[in-house]
């Protein structure tokens, strides 16, 4: 994920050169694997975790920035040019498959004007790597690597009846996407539909037919929250991975469409013209309640010897997002600002609703990686553990060790080759009776055949056990002979067969002459 | 008498016929004449000629008879006869003197000129062969580990889904199980796609206290390149007890990494996600070449990125049947083939599995 340092100043006022903040980002799991000088701005390219799906936005990164400069992420606030009517006065939405989309938002800006984005909007998305289309388009875009919330522009025009449908896609139906290509879907994936024909796959690309063109004079903007699993399935089904797809199927936060959304019409209004609805449609008929973490402060302690006072514990937690329901303060619900501004001292331990933005945390242990994570691993002490234990060798590994010096002190070379052999090559090996041992997990030894693809089918198979080392010596034999090396082409191999342990040992060599 | 004549003087031809006879193989060394014969050949000369000389002058040889024969002999002829009998003897006898003692002195010189040693000639010495890097760079983690107070465990390579994924907390429609990224037996079970499954083994056989660690091959679906492999080596490395924190991790790696890389080793720790520890880390330790000033090797950051640790997840614990709130536990590992690389300045870990003899006799 491309970061920007000026994106992340605005957002949190960091002072930080760039390279001090990549070493900090780094120490606290952001890895910054590149870090690029472009046009005035410098552009951190970030490992993201795959838990951490909030990080492919500024506004997630600048979230950690904050916690580590005690300021609050500085978000603009999203006024619209010019508000005209209710959303429900030019769509409608249908959700007809919740399961797939616990939630979906509508809103409509009338009598905009399609033209290329202003420089530092274009330049800013080309920065991040991203082509810039028109201004309504590139907006969407902006929002999403701002926000983390993915966002769809539709041609309110192109729509039939104006209003749209979630559902899952019929039989047999079939979608041109954005990138011009006519797809086929099927029944279990989610498509956002009009009242005539699908015109996006949810969570992955829009359609064709209903993009923006300089001609679109109303557009409607979609903002929602797909099912992860569903969209993660549609997305490998159709061989179309996705900026949006990326996002949905690691999750999203469920508590960010609508300010998204104002965001995105905000801009519109200022950039492209027209007059936004006052309201979005906003079809969330069941929340989703954040799980709620209880944080012992002394499991801090317990798992990571890090001495955090509670009240810093609490402070992290706070700033990344987190909200205290209870605890914290001695029986006192009063939430963090009241643990800042009294003198009581926080009680043993405190329960928290994790943010809407995290699918990752869940148990106390969660929360421990944060308070540790922000106050710092590079605090952690080294220290040896206390053994009662005896160190030992596997049974055996005398002898296997003098089996292999005894080989490559009488002129073998000793090989290690892959557990997977050509089929073809297999099909030119008898199973030895009485050299097969017991398979993994008791089943019958033999020769399992690995799935294999196009790209590694010449290793397609697993050996079979114990009886065919000498694949791998023969084809190593076979290399040695052709440049004329056969005089030293010895190999051996000192190896387990069979499954289980304790498994036998074997040696296989092969001496060609 | 005529007929007595007749008979001693048959005799003493028969005799000088048969010498003529037996005597032939050996004129050539009498006379020494040129021959080609190697010793061993010499050698077997010698012998028969020493059995022929036996055969043909002993007691019971005709030329003893000869020679008693001459008493009987007429007077008046005696003296002639003795005469020529006793030459025929003398020449006999030196025929086979003169052959033996040539011999003698012809496989005495060539068994000198065959045993003349040059002590100053470089010893012919016999091919070694060599340990693969691979051993070589696991053995001596094993020793290390060992020495630690570590028991090496090990465990299958084809895997149940329960080993591979459930009880390591990696859920149902976690991208790992995906056959894009791990292979699959054709009766659906898992090549093991990383050594984290003898965790679980370990802790179903021991129970806590316990530390063990675990080298082997791990599978995944990578396309080969220079640093990835279809199939490498990892070591997991596993502490449960009471009290265990991140803290013992992190001086239990530091530790591991001074004894491979040499006591000015430094480590750091990042902040990481793996779905079978909670808190979790990578592991980073200061470049052995240029010694955390940035290099090459580390490509500027003073830093070599080696594993993933953390605490043993409380799921993880579970499964095996482990009380997370009386015991806790770490967890490491690392990758056999890229130490190998870092070790032996590899460019390309491919090299590894292809047992080439050219690659193979570098190491030892």
């Amino acid at each position: 994920m491309k970061i920007s340092y000026n994106w992340l100043r605005e957002l949190t006022g960091v002072e930080w050169a760039p390279a001090e903040l990549r070493e900090r980002l780094t120490l606290r799991g952001l890895e910054v694997e590149g870090l690029e000088e472009a046009g005035g701005d410098s552009v951190f390219e970030i490992a993201v975790l795959s838990n951490r799906p909030d990080w492919l936005s500024h506004l997630g990164v600048a979230r950690e920035v904050g916690v580590m400069t005690g300021r609050d992420v500085a978000l603009p606030t999203p006024e619209p040019k010019k508000l005209d009517g209710q959303a429900t006065a030019f769509t409608s939405v249908d959700v007809q498959a919740n399961d797939l989309c616990p939630r979906f938002t509508a809103r409509v800006v009338r009598g905009v004007k399609i033209a290329p984005s202003p420089a530092w909007l274009a330049e800013r998305l080309q920065a991040m790597g991203l082509r810039p289309i028109n201004n309504v388009a590139d907006i969407t875009n902006f929002v999403m690597l701002e926000l983390g919330q993915p966002l769809h522009a539709f041609d309110l025009d192109k729509l039939n009846e104006s209003r749209l449908v979630v559902r899952r896609a019929l039989a047999d139906e079939q979608l041109k996407t954005l990138d011009g290509v006519e797809r086929k879907l099927d029944a279990g994936m989610l498509v956002i539909a009009d009242a005539a024909r699908a015109v996006a796959v949810a969570g992955v690309m829009g359609g064709a037919e209903t993009e923006i063109s300089d001609a679109t004079e109303n557009v409607l903007i979609e903002c929602a929250y797909f099912d992860p699993a569903s969209v993660r399935r549609t997305s490998r089904a159709l061989g179309l991975q996705t900026d949006a797809s990326d996002r949905f199927e690691r999750g999203v936060d469920y508590e960010g469409q609508l300010r998204a959304q104002a965001r995105t019409v905000a801009l519109i209004t200022e950039l492209a013209g027209g007059a936004a609805t006052e309201d979005a449609i906003d079809i969330y008929p069941r929340r989703i309640a954040p799980p709620t973490v209880s944080l012992r402060f002394d499991r801090v302690r317990a798992l990571t010897d890090l001495d955090v006072p509670p009240r810093e514990a609490i402070r992290i937690l706070d700033a990344l997002g987190f909200k205290l329901i209870e605890g914290g303060a001695n029986g006192s619900g009063g939430g963090t600002r009241a643990i800042e501004s009294s003198d009581r001292q926080p009680g043993s331990s405190a329960r928290f609703a994790a943010p809407t933005w995290r699918t990752d945390v869940t148990l106390e242990e969660d929360l421990v990686e944060e308070v540790a994570r922000h106050f710092g691993y590079e605090k952690i002490a080294d220290a040896l553990p206390a053994s009662t234990n005896i160190g030992e060798h596997r049974a055996h590994e005398g002898q296997r060790r003098a089996a292999r010096r005894a080989l490559a002190d009488s002129g073998f070379d000793e090989a290690i080759s892959f557990s997977f052999i050509d089929a073809a090559h297999d099909e030119r090996f008898e199973l030895s009776p009485g050299l097969v041992a017991e398979g993994a997990a008791g089943r019958a030894p033999g020769r399992a055949r690995v799935a294999g693809s196009g790209r590694d089918r010449r290793r397609d198979r697993s050996r079979p056990r114990g009886c065919a080392a000498r694949a791998g010596l023969l084809r190593s034999q076979g290399r040695a002979r052709s440049r004329g090396r056969c005089d030293e082409a010895r190999a051996a191999r000192v190896r387990r067969v069979g499954g289980a342990p304790p498994a036998r040992g074997a040696v296989g060599t092969s001496v060609v002459r | 008498m005529t007929s007595e004549i007749k008979e001693h003087e048959l005799l003493l031809e028969e005799v000088r016929e048969a010498h003529k006879r037996d005597f032939a193989p050996f004129v050539k060394f009498r006379n020494l004449e040129p021959h080609d014969l190697m010793l061993d050949d010499l050698k077997t000369a010698l012998k028969d000629v020493e059995a022929a000389r036996t055969l043909g002058t002993g007691k019971k040889s005709k030329l003893s008879t000869l020679m008693k024969s001459i008493g009987r002999v007429p007077l008046d002829e005696r003296a002639e006869f003795g005469q020529r009998a006793i030459a025929l003897n003398n020449q006999i006898i030196e025929d086979y003197q003169l052959a033996q003692a040539h011999l003698k002195l012809e496989i005495g010189y060539r068994t000198l000129e065959l045993e003349r040693l040059d002590v100053t000639l470089p010893g012919r010495r016999p091919r070694r062969g060599h340990l693969h890097p691979i051993t070589l760079v696991r053995q001596r983690l094993e020793d290390i580990f060992v020495s630690m107070g570590y028991a090496v465990e090990d465990g299958p390579e084809i895997e149940t889904d329960f080993y591979n994924f459930t009880a390591l907390n990696i859920p149902p429609d976690h991208p790992a199980r995906s056959v894009q990224d791990t292979f699959y037996t054709s009766d659906g079970y898992a090549l093991r796609s990383q050594t984290s499954t003898v965790q679980v083994h370990a802790m179903q056989r021991r129970r806590p206290p316990l530390r063990v660690v675990a080298p082997g091959r791990v599978f995944r679906r990578d396309t080969p390149d220079a640093t990835h492999n279809p199939m490498f080596f990892q070591i997991e490395g596993l502490v449960v007890d009471r009290g265990i924190t991140m803290a013992h991790l992190k001086g239990t790696v530091t530790e591991f990494l001074r004894r491979t890389f040499g006591a000015g080793t430094r480590t750091r720790f990042r902040p990481s996600y793996f779905p079978f520890t909670e808190p979790s880390a990578e592991f980073d330790f200061t470049c052995f070449k240029c010694g955390g000033r940035g290099c090459a090797l580390c490509k500027g950051s003073g830093w070599i990125e080696l594993g993933g640790s953390g605490m043993v997840h409380p799921n993880v614990l579970r499964a095996v049947g482990i009380d997370p709130e009386e015991f806790s536990g770490f967890a490491f590992g690392f990758g056999i083939d890229r130490m190998c690389g870092l070790m032996y300045s590899l460019d390309d870990i491919r090299l590894l599995f292809e047992n080439d003899v050219r690659f193979l006799e570098q190491f030892n």
